[in-house]
């Protein structure tokens, strides 16, 4: 009892020494202050049959100078007996040196630097490591280092703003971003000495400035949100075709709203890969277009192509519907969704589409589709401006295609977000010999207001849809059936008589 | 010496290829694989008097296997692959319809989307049946759901009532035709069954339930899976082949003819009835009660065929031999009507008076199971209305277990009774939509119980006596068979 207590005592008084004996390690942020630093280090493997190395010890020096860590030297105290023991410190060494050289000499620095072990020389990494770890824990703190803060505004890409911080007197050399479908022109914020600049004294905000590229002759238009004041963009010429400069001439033109021309550029094409051309816009509006042609001689005639933009507001955030018409030989159906947008990225995507008839097979494939684009649309961090399509599902394309097209649809033009509905959809489920088109109704507060109509012939969907709003007008389904269409207005007619019947809705009880 | 029709050289030289051919097929057969027989089992068509399978047209679409299993719980169907490779509608454990526990409800071919199911025709024996002079008369039965469900093949609304429309049709289709409404026939049969019904509530000790046995595709879904149940089957026959018994007896003593001179054709919503039709026990005086049955569909490409538009005719009356009908006839087209029907009549005979309520809303609409206690007198009756035959499994294991609390138990093989029947266009939403004209005909009608109807009391007075009376039983009863294995 009395041995016990000693014991306990004996091993208090030890520990209290330890710790007040320690001098206060630097923190992880902590930088050191410049000097050398030594500290020791074993590696200490049980030189066994499983092992051809033998144990060893070792003293590191860690020189610090401008608060990075601008050496590591090793020696040793107990040198090894195996030349493989060699082989491994000196891997081990080149790895950790490699990692950590030029990094600030920080605890922070080496833990987010040197993590992974190099292979082959995993023991003797680890004991280097913690060895450099303990130089800097027994380091003073640098007396005057402060560190400023380099945030780079992306300028609308889709990153948003990073941060980065350096020490005064730091050479910097700013990132290089990278937008779909822009070019990075360069930052603004600090003057730059061939890409890089002194960190000064103070936090440093770079803004990124990006010309929005056009490719000419890809055809169809491309929407723009508008930000303030001008517009800078970059006409490509796609990189096959490469015409030479000379022989070709690039003008922009932008229209405003009613389709007056504001201005017309003329630029020079630039040769490169691909080839391309700049037009700076002082000022652009919501609403406005800009044209970009390309004047070529080809065979002693005049070859026009051209490229539009369109100018709009922000893409608001909201819930928006779509649909689309799967169509073919054997298929046909409405997929609908409802896309959310989040600040301008689509964020949701809800599958409405199984309300309307489809074969236990295309069902099947439609599952499949939308299983695949689901993840990849919502993964994609896509823009709610300008989705195209994401790749198809193979052997679901036309399904595929069709929930791409209803994405595209909901996110397209219109731009007013869905009020929330709490309308009832009706729609018959199941395919039938006998139905010659299909109605999708909506329904609410016991009034039709809505009704769609899934033709069984493109030709008929207009008069169709005549014979659609009739019904809702009247809210009743016993009217004459036109004469052109009348098996189609028939299913339409019965089949929402079928759907609706007992709900209270319609006019014929 | 007449002329020479065959030389000897032809006589020789085709003797020998009849025999090279027989002996061809015997070494064939012979030769014939297991996998090949199968496949030639599987291709080509295979038929019960129901339902016409075809596998060469199936696209594999699954439709079949999902109505068969899901909706009716019958599970006899299943997507496999032929031994040529090529997935198809197949019979599970079963190489033919005749194998099969297939009922012939028809569900399967009325959503077949390519043909590879389809409805047994009748429409060749009616055609021949026109063209043949030997016919004194042609006798057409409407069933009762069939007379709103064939407005909607002639873009009419669903549950619009064409009966004279129907009788016109007819009467344009072959001058020697009599329309006659299965109304009657149903009417008939709440009589006798309603009677059936109060004579077991009056015995001390039965066993509980009585079932109804109108729906052939019930009766054979006992036959088949559950012949323990045969003795709760009520034992009369269906309204169709009631009817049937009376037309082959009564019009020819009415016209002087003979029964065989008259083919009765039924237009009915249903593909069993093509099977009921031809069993043994429902012949009258050794001639089919019922020579041919038409589904609503069949009976449109009929209309079709003699280039008549339904809609543009104007209404005629039913043959009066049968004319007088009840609401409660109608209603047999709905899931429930039965029930309802013989309630009204079983409260007449238990009480001496009519019901203070006619209509049994509770026993309306197209729930699974629907079920309900009504106090007649002193007693209460308790009955239950089985919509679709996937549902009417827990009721059968509670009768075969002794312990079910029912008096009456209606079964309807398809979803909403006879208007969600085999024959029938496929439908997308509430059945009831149909329902909705069955009903309407029922509130206007002047006469809406069976006991009520004037013709039918006249029948038993000049003809059948009393309800179950000796002579009712012989025409109007029937038996079942337990061991009948197939279709």
């Amino acid at each position: 009892m009395k041995k016990q207590l000693i014991r306990a005592l004996l091993c208090a008084l030890l520990l209290g020494g330890i710790l007040v004996g320690k001098p206060s390690a630097l923190s992880a942020e902590q930088v050191a202050m410049d000097g050398d630093y030594t500290s020791s280090g074993e590696v200490d493997v049980d030189g066994g049959s499983g092992w051809s190395f033998d144990w060893y010890t070792f003293s590191l020096t860690l020189k610090v100078s401008g608060g990075t860590i601008s050496s590591i030297t090793q020696q040793f105290t107990q040198f090894p007996d195996d030349t493989y023991s060699d082989e491994c410190q000196s891997k081990a060494l080149a790895g950790l040196r490699a990692e950590l050289l030029g990094k600030p000499a920080t605890v922070s620095a080496v833990d987010s630097y040197a993590v992974d072990a190099v292979s082959g020389a995993t023991f003797s990494y680890h004991a280097l490591r913690s060895a450099v770890l303990e130089a800097l824990a027994n380091a003073p703190e640098a007396a005057n280092v402060t560190r400023h803060t380099v945030t780079y505004d992306l300028n609308g890409a889709p990153d948003g703003t990073l941060t980065a911080e350096y020490a005064a007197g730091d050479l910097v050399e700013p990132i290089e971003p990278v937008w779909k479908d822009h070019v990075f022109t360069g930052w603004t914020g600090v003057s730059l000495t061939d890409g890089s600049f002194l960190m000064p004294e103070q936090d440093v905000t770079l803004t990124a400035h990006w010309l929005n590229t056009v490719t000419i002759g890809a055809g169809g238009s491309k929407t723009i949100v508008r930000r303030e004041g001008g517009y800078a963009l970059r006409a490509t010429l796609g990189g096959a075709e490469l015409p030479p400069s000379e022989d070709c001439l690039c003008l922009c033109a932008l229209y405003d709203g009613a389709g007056r021309v504001i201005l017309v550029r003329s630029a020079a094409v630039t040769e490169g890969k691909p080839s391309y051309a700049d037009f700076v816009l002082d000022e652009v509006q919501t609403g406005w277009r800009a044209k970009v042609f390309l004047l070529q001689e080809d065979d002693g005639l005049p070859l026009v192509r051209s490229a539009e933009l369109r100018f709009a507001d922000a893409f608001p955030d909201g819930v928006y519907s779509g649909s689309a018409q799967c169509l073919s030989d054997y298929i046909n159906y409405l997929v609908d969704v409802e896309v959310t947008v989040t600040d301008g990225v689509i964020t949701g995507l809800t599958d409405k589409t199984l309300r309307t008839p489809m074969s236990t097979r295309d069902r099947e494939c439609y599952a499949a589709a939308w299983e695949d684009l689901y993840g990849r649309i919502l993964s994609g961090k896509y823009a709610a401006d300008g989705f195209e399509a994401v790749d198809a599902v193979s052997g679901a394309t036309i399904s595929s295609n069709g929930i791409n097209a209803a994405v595209c649809d909901a996110v397209s033009e219109q731009r007013v977000p869905m009020e929330p509905d709490d309308a009832e959809v009706y729609a018959p489920e199941g395919i039938s010999l006998y139905a010659r088109a299909y109605p999708v109704v909506k329904v609410k507060d016991g009034t039709i207001t809505d009704i769609r109509v899934v033709p069984a012939r493109d030709s008929d969907g207009e008069a169709l849809s005549a014979f659609a709003a009739q019904i809702r007008e009247q809210q009743s389904v016993n009217l004459p059936l036109p004469s052109l269409i009348q098996d189609d207005a028939y299913s339409v007619a019965s089949l929402i008589d079928q759907l609706l019947y007992g709900k209270g809705v319609l006019n014929d009880g | 010496m007449g002329e020479k029709t065959m030389t000897r050289r032809a006589f020789l030289r085709d003797s020998a290829a009849l025999l090279l051919g027989t002996a061809a097929v015997c070494v064939f057969e012979r030769a014939l694989p297991p996998d090949a027989a199968l496949a030639l089992e599987n291709s080509g068509t295979d038929m019960s008097l129901s339902i016409v399978r075809d596998t060469d047209k199936c696209i594999a679409c699954g439709k079949c296997v999902e109505i068969c299993s899901e909706r009716q719980g019958l599970n006899i169907l299943e997507l496999s692959k032929r031994s040529d490779g090529k997935t198809v509608s197949s019979l599970k454990n079963a190489s033919s319809l005749a194998d099969s526990r297939c009922i012939g409800c028809g569900q399967c071919a009325r959503h077949c989307p390519s043909g590879a199911i389809s409805v047994r025709d009748g429409l060749g024996s009616v055609n021949a049946a026109l063209n043949d002079s030997r016919y004194r008369a042609i006798v057409w039965q409407f069933a009762p759901s069939a007379q709103h469900v064939v407005s909607e093949e002639f873009h009419m609304l669903a549950g619009t009532d064409v009966c004279g429309k129907l009788a016109a049709a007819v009467r344009v289709v072959d001058e020697r035709s009599m329309a006659v409404s299965t109304d009657f026939g149903a009417d008939i049969t709440i009589m006798e069954e309603a009677t059936e019904l109060v004579s077991r509530l009056q015995e001390e000790a039965w066993q509980k339930p009585l079932m109804t046995s109108c729906c052939p595709g019930w009766v054979n879904y006992v036959e088949l899976n559950h012949p323990e149940l045969i003795p709760h089957l009520s034992s009369c026959k269906s309204p169709m082949e009631m009817l049937g018994a009376l037309v082959k007896t009564q019009i020819p003593q009415r016209l002087g003819i003979a029964a065989e001179d008259i083919f009765h054709i039924a237009v009915m919503p249903c593909t069993a009835k093509k099977y009921e039709r031809a069993r043994p026990e429902m012949l009258t005086d050794g001639v089919p009660s019922v020579d041919a049955v038409l589904t609503v569909t069949e009976f449109k490409k009929l209309l079709e065929l003699h280039n008549i538009d339904l809609s543009a005719l104007e209404d005629e009356p039913y043959n009066d031999m049968f004319a007088g009908t009840s609401g409660a006839g109608r209603i047999f087209g709905a899931s429930g009507g039965v029930c309802e029907a013989a309630l009204r009549t079983a409260y007449y005979l238990l009480t001496g008076s009519e019901p203070p309520q006619v209509e049994f809303i509770a026993l309306r609409g197209n729930e699974d199971v629907k079920e309900s206690e009504i106090t007649i007198g002193d007693r209460t009756v308790r009955v239950c209305v089985v919509n679709g035959i996937a549902n009417v499994k827990g009721i059968v294991e509670a009768v075969k277990a002794g312990s079910c609390a029912y008096d009456f138990v209606e079964v309807m093989t398809c979803r909403g009774g006879c208007s969600g029947g085999g024959g029938t266009p496929a439908l997308f939403g509430d059945v009831g939509v149909r329902h909705r004209g069955l009903y309407r005909y029922d509130n206007s009608a002047s006469v809406r119980s069976s006991h009520n109807n004037a013709t039918l009391s006249r029948l038993y007075e000049d003809y059948l006596g009393s309800p179950c009376s000796e002579l009712a039983e012989e025409l109007l009863h029937t038996t079942y068979d337990e061991h009948r294995g197939t279709l």
